[in-house]
């Protein structure tokens, strides 16, 4: 009963939580002044630009949505499994979910707002390095957090990667960060590591030491932890246990690879006046489509492992 | 305590579980048993098999809907219920 209790009252806070910064997102897109440079380009006038603004807006609404429906069911079965041994693991990995629902609405109103203040007074070179900052630091908590939970599941039950896993990991960092450095670094000015005449606003070493070194290592955390909550999924005991965390092994993975792949392609991309629609930004809606699949799985694979608590 | 040389008939009923619950055996079994059966797991005896099966397939029944699966675990348990080799 009391359980019951508090999984209402959890819920009760997310989804509220949801609903106030959806609606502050949907309202600021819609009274925020149309870019003129988009206007400009595609013959928009001012109601037709935020009416295409409203197409993009709504998907991405219901995909944090989900997102918030996937933390406060894991939530819900981390609090139902209490102080079993895998208790606290599950409650840490809510939380890093918990942290990747956050960040959605986060990164995409502080990118609106700067964006719209840019719109508004020329380059906002702050705007763009607080954009970008904001984009790293959220999932780099919400991915240390669900990597230290996939990492303690692991460890609990003494499974071990195989070769293979590690050589996979590491062909997957290696491409990963090698990649990106190479497209980053090329629309840098090489003759001089000071100055800042490029897409981050800042000196090459300090985009080095404070953007691209910590994107690495926060894509390699999230990679790693996808790989482990695979392993323990498949490797742990019973039948119909394995089924339910399937769901979340899959969702998680599905959900990690397209915020690395989000953050990548958006990372890579030369900042543009206007509101571009190209091959980059259908990768952008492709991963964000596998982000609230993920999200999904994640839901669906929390509310089967709660059943089992619950029958 | 009901027991036995290859342990408790709760130990016996967990060892078989524990392949289709896994780490969510423990807490499964405890409740079927207490609440259904209004006893303390380790009170569980060969005489309330049975009746535990009952409850036990009614839940997994809930949880897949392989009835594959749920056959091939009743099966298991039924066989914690026979005599063993030299009991009469």
């Amino acid at each position: 009963m009391l359980s019951a209790l508090k999984n209402t009252l959890l819920t009760g806070r997310v989804i509220p939580s949801y609903i106030l910064l959806a609606l502050s997102y949907f309202t600021l897109c819609l009274l925020l002044p149309a870019n003129q440079a988009t206007l400009e380009k595609y013959n928009l006038t001012s109601s037709e630009y935020h009416l295409l603004i409203v197409t993009v807006v709504l998907p991405r609404i219901a995909i944090w949505g989900l997102a918030f429906l996937g933390y406060a069911r894991l939530s819900q079965y981390a609090r139902s499994i209490g102080k079993t041994p895998e208790g606290g693991n599950f409650r840490q990995l809510a939380a890093g979910f918990g942290w990747l629902a956050w960040s959605l609405p986060v990164t995409a109103i502080t990118t609106t707002v700067f964006n719209s203040l840019g719109n508004q007074s020329g380059p906002n070179h702050a705007g763009v390095i607080i954009v970008n900052y904001v984009n790293l630091i959220l999932p780099l908590i919400a991915f240390t957090l669900i990597g230290g939970a996939t990492r303690g599941l692991i460890n609990r039950a003494k499974f071990k990667f195989s070769a293979n896993n590690i050589r996979g990991i590491l062909i997957c960092f290696l491409l990963t960060g090698v990649t990106y450095c190479f497209i980053i670094f090329r629309h840098f000015d090489h003759t001089t590591i000071t100055s800042s005449s490029n897409s981050f606003f800042m000196p090459a070493w300090l985009v080095l030491l404070t953007v691209t070194i910590p994107f690495i290592y926060t894509w390699f955390i999230g990679i790693l932890a996808a790989f482990e909550i695979t392993l323990f999924s498949r490797k742990v005991g019973g039948v119909l246990y394995r089924q339910a965390l399937g769901n979340i092994s899959l969702g998680l993975t599905a959900v990690i690879i397209s915020l690395i792949g989000y953050q990548y392609v958006a990372a890579i991309q030369t900042p543009d006046p206007y509101a571009n629609i190209n091959f980059a930004s259908a990768v952008l809606v492709f991963f964000r489509l596998m982000a609230g699949l993920g999200f999904l799985a994640v839901t669906a694979g929390a509310m089967k492992l709660k059943k089992i608590e619950e029958v | 305590m009901a027991g036995n040389a290859n342990g408790s008939i709760y130990d016996q009923v967990v060892k078989v579980t524990n392949v289709y619950l896994g780490p969510a055996t423990e807490r499964f079994i405890a409740r079927q048993v207490e609440n259904h059966l209004q006893k303390a797991p380790e009170e569980l005896t060969k005489a309330d098999l049975l009746s535990l099966m009952d409850w036990i397939k009614a839940g997994v029944s809930l949880l897949t809907e392989d009835s594959g699966i749920v056959e091939e675990y009743m099966a298991e348990l039924r066989k914690l219920g026979e005599p063993a080799n030299g009991e009469s």
